[in-house]
C-alpha cells in the first residue's frame, strides 16, 4: 500500500476513474444499448461521489450526486439513453476535473456546473427530486488524521452522551431476538454490554424457550432477556443500541421510573400492575388471580399464564426501582441538610460567641471569688457549653483553602505571559480549611508572595534551559494542617536568593554591623527586616525582598508567621503559619509586674518555678531545659526596657514556649489559669508595639494583653 | 493484537481513510479492492467484521454478503455495509442478503468506530 494520503489518493484515483469515464461514453455513443457501460459510466460517478464525499470534497461531491442519479435512472430502465446524456456527460466529467483542480472555484466554472445540472433536469424531468446534498461543513483538507465529514448520523457512536437535564430515567427493556439473530453475524452479548456501557444495568436472562436437547438447533438464539437499564441518556438513544436489530428480535422499551422527584413515591407498581404493563397478562387475568386470596404470582404460575421466571423478573423490577427512589430520596433528604447563610449573620455569631466567652469569664471569677459551690458547678457546666457553641460557631466559619488558591491560577496565567515565562501552578492541599477571615486577609500578602515568586525568582525558559533545568518552571502552593495552625508554603524551582547580597544590602541599610553570625534561615529572614527593602534595591537581591516586611506584618497581624529558606539556584520557599481562627484563643493568663498577659496556649510547653531551674554554669541568660539550653528573659526587663537585672527573679515563674521551633523561656511573676477569649485589636496607634499583638478583656473588666510569642521567640533566640 | 477486519472498496482512498481509522484504533486490517477479491481474502481469516462496500466491479457488496454467509467457516461473521444515502433499495437487499449492519456514506472516524465496537468484542 502507498503512503497513506487518502485526499492524494482520491485525486489519482478520481483521475483514473474520469479517464475511464470519458472512455465509456464515447464507446456508448456508438452502441448506446450496451447496460454493462451504462452501469460502468454509474459506477465510476458513483465511486467519485462516495470517496469525494468521504474526503472532504463537498462541491465535487454534491454535483457527481446528480450527474450519477440520470445514470441510475438509465440503468434501473425508468430514462432511456440519449445523445444529449452522453454529451452532458461528457460536459460533466469535464467539470469534475475542474473542480478537482481548483478547489476554490471562480465564476465562470460554477456557472459551467449549474448549466449542465439544468440541461439534465430538463432531459430527465424525475431529477427535480434530487437535490444537490449540501454537505457539511468540512474543509476539502481533510487528510487522514481527519476524514472527518457528515452531517450528523444516526448510528452507534454518540450514543452514549446525552446528558438529559432531566437526570437519570430508569428503563425496561424486553429484548427477544429471533432464532435466526445469528445468522446475520449478530451477538446478543455485545448488545447487553452497550447497554452497560450506558448506565447501570439489572441483566435477566429467560431460558424458557429453550427445547430439550435433541430438539435444539446450535445455531439458533433461544435466549432472552430483560434489561432494567437506569442511564442519563435518552429513549432514543438506548433504542440506537438495537438499530441493526430491529428485524432480528423483538424489542420492547419502557420507562419505568423518571429522575423527577415528583414521581418519586417510594412505593413503586405492584406485581400484578408490573406484568400487565410487561404486556404479559390482562388487567382481568390479574383480577381473578387476586381473588384467590393467595400470592399472585404463585396463582398466575399455576395456571399457566406465566413462568416462575417472568414473576421473578417483575419482583427484580419491582425492588430496583423501590432502591432506585430510596437513593434519590435520601439524596434529596440530605442536600436539603445544607442551607445557605449570609456571612454576616455567621459573623455576628462568632462575635456574639466571642462576647459570651468574655462574659463567662466574670462569671466564673464571681463564683470562684464567692466560694458557692453550686455557682461554681454552674458556672463550669456553662464554660463545657460554651465551649461546643465555640466550636461550633468556629466550624460554620471555617471554608477551604480553594476559595483563595483558585484566583491565583489567573494572577499566575496572565503574570506568566506578561513576563514571558512558562509557568506551571501547582495547588495543594486545596481543601484544608481556614476562618474565613484569615482567609480574605491572606489574599494581599500571598499575591505579593506569587508575584513576587514570578517576577524575581523563576527565571525566563531559556535560562532555565542553560542551568540544565525544565523550560517551564513551578510554583508550588500547598496548605496543610499543623495542630491548631494551617501551614501554607509557597515554593519555586527557581534561581533562589544570593545570601551574600542579601548580607550586603542588610550592612548597607544599617541592619546589621557586619559582624553578626548568623544562620543561613536567619539571613533570609532579614529580608522581611523593616526598612531592608525597597523596590529599586530588590533585584540586585534576586529580586526578593519587595515589600517583604509589609508582607510579614500582615501576616503577624493574623497571628501567625512567615519564614523564608532558598537554595541558590533551585529555587526559594516560603512558609507561612496561620492560627486556624482569628476569633477566639485560649491563652494562660500571667502576670508581669501590674500588667496581666495572655499567652496563646498552643505556644506554651511548661511553667516552671525558677526557683527550681538550673541556669547555665557561664551564661546566665540560659537554662537547661529537657536536656538542652534554653535561652530567657525577663518580660518586666523587655516591656520597660530595664538593662535585663534579674535580682529578684528567684520569686518568678518560667514559660517555656515555642514557635516554629525556637523555644525560650519567658519570666513572669504569676501564673494563674487558662482563659478563653476574643483577641481584640490595639488599634493603629499600637499595631506595631513589639511583643504583643493584640488585648483581651478579662472578667473583672481589667486588660490583658496577649503576647506575640512568635516575635518573642524569635527575639529572645537572638538575645 | 487487535481483532481483525476485512475492508473492501474498490477505492483506494476510502480504502486507506477506514485503514487508517481502524488501525489507530488498533484493530489489524486486510484491504480487498472488489468483492471477489474479499471472497478470496477471506481464507486469510478468521475475520472478526467484514466492511464491504456496495457497488464494486467484478462482485458487488451484496453478492459478497451472500457468499460469506453461505461459507461453512465463516458465516456468522458480522457483515457492515458501507452505503450511500440515494441506496435505499441496496440497504434492504444487503439486510436481505444477511448484512449485520451498515453505515451511510459519508461518514466520520466516530461513526465508523461506534459501529464496528458494536459488532466486534
Amino acid at each position: 500500500m502507498s503512503a497513506s494520503d487518502p485526499p492524494a489518493t482520491f485525486r489519482e484515483e478520481a483521475g483514473e476513474l474520469l479517464d475511464r469515464l470519458e472512455a465509456v461514453l464515447i464507446r456508448l455513443e456508438a452502441t448506446p444499448d450496451a447496460p454493462e457501460l451504462i452501469d460502468e459510466a454509474f459506477r465510476s460517478l458513483h465511486t467519485i461521489k462516495g470517496s469525494g464525499s468521504m474526503l472532504g470534497f463537498d462541491e465535487l461531491a454534491s454535483f457527481t450526486h446528480i450527474v450519477e442519479a440520470a445514470f441510475a435512472l438509465v440503468r434501473d430502465g425508468h430514462a432511456k439513453i440519449s445523445g444529449s446524456l452522453i454529451e452532458l456527460g461528457l460536459q460533466a466529467r469535464d467539470h469534475i476535473a475542474a473542480i478537482m483542480a481548483s478547489p476554490e472555484l471562480d465564476d465562470q466554472t460554477r456557472g459551467d456546473g449549474e448549466r449542465i445540472l439544468e440541461q439534465l433536469r430538463a432531459a430527465y424531468p424525475a431529477l427535480a427530486s434530487e437535490s444537490r446534498p449540501q454537505a457539511s461543513s468540512v474543509s476539502a483538507t481533510a487528510g487522514p488524521a481527519s476524514v472527518a465529514i457528515g452531517s450528523a448520523d444516526a448510528v452507534g457512536s454518540d450514543v452514549a452522551t446525552t446528558g438529559a437535564s432531566g437526570g437519570e430515567t430508569t428503563f425496561r427493556i424486553q429484548f427477544a431476538p429471533k432464532a435466526q439473530l445469528f445468522r446475520i453475524g449478530a451477538n446478543p452479548i455485545l448488545l447487553l454490554k452497550e447497554l452497560r456501557e450506558l448506565g447501570e444495568t439489572v441483566i435477566i436472562g429467560f431460558t424458557d424457550r429453550l427445547p430439550a436437547l435433541d430438539e435444539l438447533d446450535p445455531e439458533a438464539c433461544y435466549l432472552r432477556w430483560d434489561i432494567l437499564l437506569t442511564t442519563e441518556a435518552e429513549e432514543n438513544a438506548v433504542r440506537d443500541v438495537f438499530i441493526f436489530v430491529e428485524d432480528g428480535a423483538e424489542i420492547r422499551i419502557d420507562e419505568i421510573d423518571g429522575g423527577n422527584l415528583e414521581d418519586s413515591d417510594i412505593d413503586y407498581k405492584r406485581i400484578g400492575e408490573i406484568l400487565v404493563s410487561r404486556g404479559l397478562v390482562t388487567p382481568e387475568e390479574i383480577q381473578l388471580a387476586v381473588n384467590e386470596k393467595r400470592y399472585l404470582g404463585d396463582v398466575l404460575v399455576e395456571k399457566g399464564l406465566l413462568t416462575s421466571d417472568q414473576v421473578n423478573a417483575a419482583l427484580q423490577e419491582q425492588q430496583y426501582v423501590r432502591g432506585r427512589r430510596e437513593t434519590r430520596q435520601r439524596a434529596a433528604a440530605e442536600s436539603q441538610q445544607s442551607i445557605k447563610v449570609d456571612t454576616r449573620k455567621l459573623d455576628s455569631l462568632v462575635n456574639l460567641v466571642g462576647e459570651f466567652v468574655a462574659e463567662h469569664a466574670t462569671l466564673a471569677q464571681i463564683a470562684a471569688e464567692s466560694g458557692d459551690g453550686k455557682l461554681t458547678s454552674v458556672s463550669e457546666r456553662l464554660e463545657s457549653l460554651i465551649r461546643e457553641v465555640r466550636d461550633v460557631a468556629m466550624d460554620l466559619h471555617m471554608v477551604p483553602v480553594e476559595m483563595l488558591f483558585s484566583t491565583f491560577r489567573r494572577l499566575v496565567r496572565d503574570l506568566s505571559r506578561e513576563l514571558g515565562k512558562e509557568v506551571r501552578l501547582q495547588l495543594e492541599g486545596t481543601d484544608t480549611e481556614l476562618d474565613k477571615n484569615v482567609i480574605e486577609r491572606l489574599r494581599d500578602p500571598m499575591l505579593h508572595i506569587i508575584r513576587n515568586s514570578l517576577d524575581h525568582g523563576l527565571e525566563p525558559p531559556d535560562e532555565r534551559v542553560r542551568a540544565g533545568k525544565p523550560r517551564e518552571g513551578t510554583l508550588r502552593v500547598a496548605a496543610s494542617y499543623s495542630g491548631a495552625h494551617v501551614l501554607i508554603r509557597v515554593s519555586d524551582d527557581g534561581g533562589g536568593i544570593n545570601r551574600d547580597a542579601v548580607w550586603r544590602k542588610a550592612v548597607e541599610r544599617g541592619l546589621l554591623t557586619g559582624d553578626e553570625e548568623m544562620e543561613p534561615q536567619e539571613i533570609y529572614d532579614l529580608i522581611c527586616a523593616p526598612g531592608f527593602s525597597t523596590t529599586d534595591t530588590a533585584t540586585n537581591v534576586s529580586g526578593r525582598g519587595v515589600g517583604m516586611d509589609v508582607v510579614r506584618s500582615n501576616i503577624e497581624g493574623l497571628g501567625g508567621s512567615i519564614h523564608i529558606d532558598s537554595e541558590e539556584g533551585h529555587g526559594t520557599i516560603i512558609n507561612i503559619r496561620i492560627p486556624l481562627t482569628l476569633a477566639i484563643v485560649e491563652g494562660l493568663l500571667v502576670r508581669v509586674s501590674d500588667q496581666y498577659y495572655l499567652v496563646n496556649l498552643a505556644n506554651v510547653l511548661e511553667c516552671i518555678d525558677f526557683s527550681t531551674v538550673n541556669r547555665h554554669s557561664s551564661d546566665r541568660q540560659l537554662v537547661e531545659y529537657r536536656g538542652s539550653l534554653v535561652p530567657f528573659f525577663d518580660l518586666d526587663s523587655y516591656f520597660s526596657a530595664d538593662d535585663g537585672s534579674d535580682g529578684s527573679a528567684v520569686d518568678k515563674q518560667l514559660i517555656v514556649v515555642s514557635s516554629d521551633g525556637r523555644t525560650v523561656g519567658l519570666l513572669v511573676d504569676e501564673v494563674y489559669d487558662t482563659f478563653q477569649s476574643v483577641i481584640k485589636s490595639l488599634g493603629k496607634m499600637y499595631e506595631n508595639v513589639p511583643g504583643v499583638s493584640g488585648a483581651v478583656i478579662l472578667g473583672d473588666r481589667r486588660l490583658a494583653l496577649m503576647l506575640d510569642v512568635d516575635r518573642l521567640t524569635r527575639n529572645g533566640v537572638r538575645h | 493484537m487487535g481483532k481483525k477486519v476485512l475492508v473492501v472498496d474498490d477505492s483506494a482512498a476510502i480504502r486507506q481513510s477506514v485503514s487508517y481509522i481502524l488501525s489507530q484504533a488498533d484493530y489489524e486490517v486486510v484491504e480487498a479492492e472488489d468483492g471477489k477479491i474479499g471472497e478470496r481474502r477471506l481464507d486469510d481469516g478468521p475475520f472478526d467484521l467484514v466492511l464491504t462496500d456496495v457497488n464494486m466491479p467484478n462482485m458487488d457488496g451484496i453478492e459478497l454478503v451472500r457468499r460469506v454467509r453461505a461459507h461453512s467457516a465463516h458465516r456468522f461473521t458480522p457483515i457492515v455495509v458501507l452505503t450511500t444515502e440515494s441506496q435505499d433499495s441496496k440497504m434492504a437487499e444487503g439486510k436481505e442478503a444477511g448484512a449485520t449492519g451498515w453505515i451511510v456514506k459519508p461518514f466520520d472516524a466516530d461513526k465508523l468506530l461506534g459501529v464496528v465496537r458494536k459488532l466486534v468484542d
